[in-house]
């Protein structure tokens, strides 16, 4: 830092004896030894903290990225596959019901009860079943 | 190259201890605890780009740059927190317990210091206070030096203004 004369802004004298009483004024005690050495030593122990988080900061972040990951395949783990391999429910109960049974069950949600008429559909088995015990 | 990189920094925190110290201390205002966590943290970062410096006085000017964004940072940091905590009376924060001379006009000064604008207050604190040279600040603060000297020029007319007794004062109350 090296300066030259020049360089500074040039006062009158009235000027310069008020910079001059000013900072005479305004500046802090010079250190002691002992605030000196304690100064140091806080720096010291500063400078070693931090130096010792930058080394966790690597493992912290694998860390991290690990417990994502895990969170983020965990739900996956217990899912069974869809039949195209890709995520879903697995359907393969419902594709096996017969079509009879399919309408039988879920045929009351698509008409009103008044037009529903069982027999159509049902095999011969069970309407002769029917025919016994309902009085057909 | 550790330990030549240790011995580079105890130097360095040697021959620039006291005027870091200094410029900080009248930067925040008289505040020892604050000037002294503001130089801390400095140091810390000139420890950490100590190897991309090779000369002393480019690393110098590093330094001190951020020393003065440190301690602007830390007062941005004080009127947030006085702002919002009510607790601000026109109290300057502990003024400077440690430091020599009348307590009652060095709060004054820090007072008058502290209503110029940062620029002003740095250009001033940098030039008149602590020795620095137009070019050299006009680089620390990244401002061309017509800019500094204007800076320099509204904040001593300021001071006079708001201290016109000390400005009168023929040395009755030196130290």
């Amino acid at each position: 830092m090296t300066q030259s004369r020049d360089e500074w802004p040039q006062l009158d004298h009235a000027e310069e004896q008020f910079v001059k009483r000013l900072a005479a004024r305004y500046a802090p005690q010079p250190l002691t030894t002992a605030r000196r050495v304690a100064l140091d030593e806080a720096l010291w122990a500063r400078l070693q903290r931090q130096q010792r988080q930058a080394r966790l900061t690597p493992a912290l972040a694998t860390v991290a990225v690990a417990m994502l990951i895990t969170c983020l395949t965990w739900s996956g783990l217990f899912m069974p596959p869809a039949p195209d391999g890709g995520p879903g429910v697995n359907m393969s109960a419902l594709s096996s019901t017969e079509p009879w049974e399919y309408e039988l069950l879920y045929a009351r949600e698509l008409t009103s009860t008044a037009e529903r008429d069982d027999g159509a559909i049902l095999p011969d088995d069970y309407l002769g079943i029917a025919e016994v015990f309902l009085d057909k | 190259m550790a330990l030549e990189l240790e011995q580079r920094f105890h130097l360095f925190v040697a021959s620039h201890r006291e005027r870091a110290r200094r410029l900080a201390w009248r930067l925040v205002g008289g505040d020892d605890a604050a000037a002294e966590d503001v130089i801390q943290e400095a140091f810390i970062k000139a420890y950490r780009a100590l190897g991309q410096f090779r000369e002393e006085a480019s690393l110098a000017t590093w330094f001190y740059r951020i020393v003065v964004r440190q301690a602007h940072n830390y007062c941005r940091w004080r009127t947030v927190r006085e702002t919002w905590s009510g607790l601000w009376h026109g109290e300057l924060p502990h003024a400077a317990a440690q430091a020599s001379g009348d307590p009652l006009l060095r709060r004054r000064i820090a007072k008058a210091l502290a209503q110029l604008s940062h620029s002003q207050k740095e250009a001033f604190v940098l030039v008149h206070m602590e020795g620095f040279s137009v070019r050299e600040v006009s680089a620390l603060m990244g401002k061309p030096e017509g800019t500094v000297k204007s800076h320099l020029h509204r904040a001593l007319q300021a001071l006079r203004s708001e201290l016109a007794d000390l400005a009168e004062d023929t040395g009755r109350n030196a130290p």
